[in-house]
C-alpha cells in the first residue's frame, strides 16, 4: 500500500561536529544542547511540524544512541500522527553488502526504499546541525511557482564570509547558473545552507547514478548540485528568511547562546507561529532562593539557584550552590555547581559536578567541560581549557 | 507494574470556600505550584504506583480539566489497553437526574467500567490534596491487615497550612484499625484526618454503589461508610509526608506558599516518583539585567524584569522592570506593569495589572483577582 505524501523531509543528523571537540565525543552534533532546553535537532524537527510536513526520516550514523532515544516516534514535535512520523534511519546491511553513509547524497540514496513508500512529489533535505527557524512550506510554494527541479535555500552573507561558503551565482530571476565552492573572489553573496528541495522523480535517478559512480564523493554540494547544473536543470535560489546561526565551533555555539540574552535578540523562541518543541521532562518550575541573584539570564525548569547567575543560559535540573558566581556561561542539564565556585565564560556539558571552591575559566576564552566530568574541591580549570568527558579535575 | 489495582478519581467535588477560584474550572483543574493542576498529584501518584487503568469522574466546569488531562498522554495513560477513562455526567442514559446528583450517583456512572475491569482492588480518591504518596505501600498494608477498606489519613497536629478543619476525623487502635470516625467542622479531639483516599476490593465497591443506588444514598462517607462501619473492617493508613489540602482560598494560598519551602519541593518533585503534567512547550524563563528574584518559583516562558519575592509565577507571565511582586501567586500569562505592585495577591490566569496599581492582602485574606481581569490605577 502506498501512503502518498506531497513532500517527505530527510534530515541529515549524522554529523560528528568534530569542531565541538569535548561536546561531541559522546553524541552527534544534532544532539548538542542549546538555548536553555533545546537540542540543535529540535529546530529542523519543529520547523517540519510547523510547516505541515509530517513525515521525517532522520539519518543518523555517528554516536546515534542519544538521538535515537531522544527522537523516538517524534511525539514531542507532534510528528507521531496516523500516517506520518519521525523515523530514525541508521545505515543497515542489505543483501551481502552494506555501507556506512558515504556522504550526504549516499545517505539519501540508501533510503530510497523508505522514500518510495510515500511516493512523494518532492523531498526536502535538511541539515540537523544548524540553528534555523524557517517555514519550509513557503519554500515549497516558491519551488512550485518557479517550476524548479531543485531549490536551494541561500543565506545572504557578507562579501568576506562568502569566501568560506558554497556560493550560488544567480540571474535576476534567482535562477542559479553557477556554483562556486569557497570562491577567492565571490560574484555573489548567496551562500548555500545545505537545505534543498528536489523533485523526487528527478533526484531519485541522480542519486542512483551517483551511488554507482566510483569517483564521486557522494556529496550534494560537491557532486549532485554541480551535475544538475551541468545538465541545465532548473535550479533556483530561495532567499532565506528567519533566524539562522552556525553552531559548528565552540565560539559560535557560545555566541549563539549569548545572543539569546540580548534584549534585542532577533529570535523569539516563544513565538507562537514558529514554536520550537523539545522533549520535556517532569520537572517543577525552577527555584531561586533568598540568597540568590539572577540577572540577564535564561533559566529552565527544575533548576535550583542559590548563588549568583549573570549572563547565563541554564538548562533543566541544574543546581548552583550558595556563594557561587557563574557568569557568561552555558550550563547544560543536570550539572551541579556546589558552593563558592567561580565560573566565567564556560560551556559545561550535562551531568558535570563542580565541587566547592572551584574556579573555571577567567572570562577570556571559552572554557569547555565535557559530559560527566568532575572537578574536585578547589580545582582550577584554566581559561580556555578543553576538558573531555569523564575527566576528573584536581 | 500494578495489575492489581485500578484508580477512580472523583473530580466532581464542590467546595464553595474556594469561591471564584472554581467559578470557571473544577477544583481538580486549579493551577498549583507554577505549572501543575491539582489533579496532577493524585493522578501521578496512581501512575507511579503502576496503576494503568484510571477512571476520572467529572461533574461541572470540566472544560479546563479535560483540556489539561486530554487523552492522558502526559501521564503515560494514552494506551491501547486501559488508560484514562473520563466519566462526564450524562454518560449513561439511565440517570434520572442528568447531571450527577451526588457522589454516589456519579460513581454509578462507573459501574460498567468497574464490572469490566480485571483488577482486584480499587483506589478511590479526590483531587484536592497536594501530596506524593506510595500507593503500593498502602495496598500492601491493606492486604496484610486483611481489611475491607483502608483509609489514608494524616496527623494534623501543628498543621498550619490546611486551615480548614472540617472533615472526617478518626481514632485508631494500635494496629491502625479505625475504631471511630466522625465528621467535624472544627478542629477535632482526634488529630487523624481523612484524606479521602480509599483502597478496597473492586467487588466491594460495586456492591456499595449498587446498594447506594437502590436506596437512593448520596454521600460516600455518611450514607455508605458510616452505616457499614460495624460490618466492615476499616483500616487506617497514616501518610507521613507533606499534605496540602486545597479547601478554601486561604488554604490554596498557603499550599502554594508551602512549595517555596525547599523541603516540601524536594519531597514532592525531586524523589523517584515524579509529578507529571501537561507541557505547554514554553521557552525557558528569561531574566532581564535589572531583575531581582528571591525565594520564588518561576515557570517557563516567563519574562522577569522587575522584583519578585516569595512568589509563584506561572508560565508565560511578564513582570516589567519596576514592578514589584511579593508573597503572591501569578497564574499563567499574567502581566504586571512598571510601577505596579502586588502583595499577598492571587492573580488568576490572564490578569493584567497596569502601571501604578497597588494590590495588597494578607496571608489570611489574600486579594483575589479573577481570570482575565485588568487592574488599572
Amino acid at each position: 500500500m502506498i501512503n502518498k505524501k506531497e513532500i517527505v523531509a530527510m534530515l541529515l543528523a549524522g554529523g560528528q561536529g568534530s569542531r565541538l571537540y569535548a561536546l561531541t565525543q559522546k553524541k552527534a552534533k544534532p544532539a548538542v544542547s542549546y538555548g536553555g532546553k533545546y537540542k540543535i535537532i529540535d529546530f529542523p524537527l519543529s520547523n517540519c511540524s510547523n510547516s505541515g510536513i509530517d513525515t521525517v526520516g532522520v539519518l543518523t550514523q555517528y554516536e546515534p544512541l542519544e538521538l535515537n532515544s531522544y527522537i523516538g516516534t517524534g511525539g514531542p514535535w507532534d510528528l507521531d500522527s496516523l500516517t506520518g512520523g519521525a523515523y530514525v534511519l541508521p545505515p543497515y546491511v542489505r543483501g551481502e553488502t552494506g555501507n556506512w553513509y558515504r556522504g550526504t547524497a549516499d545517505a539519501i540514496y540508501q533510503n530510497i526504499n523508505f522514500i518510495d513508500n510515500y511516493d512523494p512529489d518532492y523531498i526536502i533535505v535538511l541539515s540537523g546541525d544548524q540553528i534555523c527557524t524557517m517555514d519550509y512550506e513557503k519554500m515549497l510554494q516558491y519551488h512550485k511557482e518557479k517550476g524548479a527541479d531543485c531549490t536551494i535555500s541561500v543565506l545572504n552573507v557578507t562579501y568576506e564570509e562568502a569566501k568560506r561558503f558554497g556560493i550560488m551565482n544567480t540571474d535576476d530571476d534567482n535562477r542559479i547558473y553557477e556554483f562556486e565552492e569557497k570562491p577567492a573572489e565571490p560574484k555573489s553573496t548567496k551562500a548555500s545552507m545545505g537545505l534543498y528541495i528536489f523533485n523526487y522523480k528527478l533526484i531519485r535517478q541522480y542519486l542512483i547514478d551517483d551511488a554507482n559512480d566510483p569517483d564521486s564523493s557522494h556529496d550534494f554540494g560537491m557532486n549532485i548540485i554541480p551535475r544538475l547544473l551541468e545538465e541545465g536543470k532548473k535550479m533556483y535560489a530561495y532567499d532565506f528568511e528567519g533566524y539562522w546561526r552556525d553552531v559548528g565551533t565552540i565560539d559560535s555555539l557560545w555566541e549563539a547562546n549569548m545572543e539569546l540574552l540580548d534584549p534585542n535578540s532577533p529570535v523569539d523562541l516563544n513565538d507562537e507561529r514558529m514554536k520550537i518543541y523539545t522533549r520535556n521532562y517532569a520537572l517543577p518550575p525552577h527555584f531561586v532562593t533568598k540568597e540568590a541573584s539572577v540577572k540577564n539570564s535564561i533559566l529552565a525548569d527544575g533548576c535550583l539557584i542559590e548563588g549568583e547567575v549573570e549572563n547565563c543560559v541554564i538548562h533543566p535540573g541544574v543546581k548552583i550552590g550558595k556563594g557561587s558566581v557563574v557568569k557568561n556561561s552555558v550550563i547544560m542539564s543536570n550539572t551541579v555547581v556546589r558552593e563558592n565556585c567561580k565560573i566565567d565564560k564556560a560551556l559545561i556539558d550535562e551531568e558535570v559536578v563542580i565541587e566547592k571552591e572551584c574556579t573555571v575559566g577567567e572570562g577570556q576564552e571559552v572554557t569547555v567541560i565535557g559530559y560527566h566530568s568532575v572537578a574536585l574541591e578547589k580545582a582550577v580549570v584554566e581559561d580556555g581549557a578543553m576538558v573531555y568527558p569523564d575527566t576528573i579535575l584536581h | 507494574m500494578n495489575n492489581r489495582m485500578l484508580g477512580i478519581i472523583n473530580a466532581g467535588e464542590e467546595n464553595r470556600k474556594l469561591r471564584d477560584l472554581v467559578r470557571s474550572r473544577s477544583l481538580s483543574a486549579l493551577p498549583v505550584g507554577g505549572r501543575y493542576r491539582a489533579v496532577d498529584f493524585l493522578l501521578s501518584n496512581m501512575v507511579n504506583a503502576g496503576i494503568k487503568n484510571i477512571g476520572l469522574l467529572t461533574r461541572r466546569n470540566y472544560d479546563s480539566l479535560l483540556s489539561h488531562v486530554g487523552s492522558g498522554k502526559a501521564y503515560g495513560l494514552s494506551r491501547k489497553n486501559d488508560g484514562l477513562y473520563i466519566f462526564p455526567p450524562y454518560i449513561t442514559g439511565s440517570s434520572p437526574t442528568g447531571e450527577y446528583a451526588s457522589v454516589m450517583d456519579g460513581l454509578r456512572g462507573t459501574l460498567n467500567f468497574l464490572k469490566k475491569a480485571k483488577e482486584e482492588y480499587v483506589l478511590l480518591g479526590r483531587s484536592y490534596v497536594v501530596f506524593n504518596a506510595d500507593f503500593n505501600d498502602m495496598l500492601k498494608k491493606h492486604i496484610k491487615a486483611d481489611a475491607d477498606i483502608t483509609v489514608m489519613y494524616y496527623d494534623v497536629t501543628g498543621d498550619e497550612t490546611n486551615v480548614d478543619f472540617d472533615g472526617v476525623y478518626m481514632k485508631t487502635d494500635e494496629d491502625d484499625t479505625i475504631t471511630n470516625m466522625c465528621y467535624s467542622e472544627v478542629k477535632h479531639r482526634s488529630n487523624k484526618k481523612n484524606m479521602d483516599v480509599y483502597i478496597m476490593k473492586r467487588t466491594l465497591l460495586i456492591d456499595l454503589i449498587e446498594d447506594a443506588v437502590a436506596h437512593n444514598k448520596k454521600h460516600f462517607f455518611f450514607d455508605v461508610i458510616i452505616p457499614n462501619f460495624d460490618r466492615l473492617k476499616i483500616q487506617g493508613y497514616e501518610f507521613k509526608g507533606y499534605v496540602g489540602c486545597i479547601t478554601s482560598v486561604e488554604a490554596y494560598y498557603n499550599v502554594n506558599m508551602d512549595l517555596l519551602k525547599s523541603e516540601v519541593t524536594e519531597e514532592l518533585f525531586c524523589g523517584d516518583r515524579p509529578i507529571y503534567t501537561k507541557t505547554a512547550d514554553g521557552s525557558p524563563a528569561k531574566y532581564g539585567s535589572n531583575a531581582s528574584v528571591s525565594n520564588s518559583l518561576i515557570s517557563s516562558g516567563c519574562e522577569i524584569n522587575g522584583t519578585v519575592e516569595n512568589s509563584i509565577i506561572f508560565r508565560e507571565s511578564k513582570i516589567d522592570e519596576g514592578a514589584v511582586v511579593k508573597n503572591s501567586i501569578v497564574m499563567a500569562e499574567g502581566f504586571i506593569a512598571q510601577g505596579a505592585d502586588i502583595d499577598h495577591t492571587i492573580l488568576d490566569r490572564h490578569v493584567k495589572v497596569y502601571s501604578n496599581a497597588h494590590l495588597a492582602g494578607s496571608s489570611n485574606h489574600p486579594v483575589f483577582i479573577p481570570k482575565g481581569a485588568s487592574i488599572n490605577e
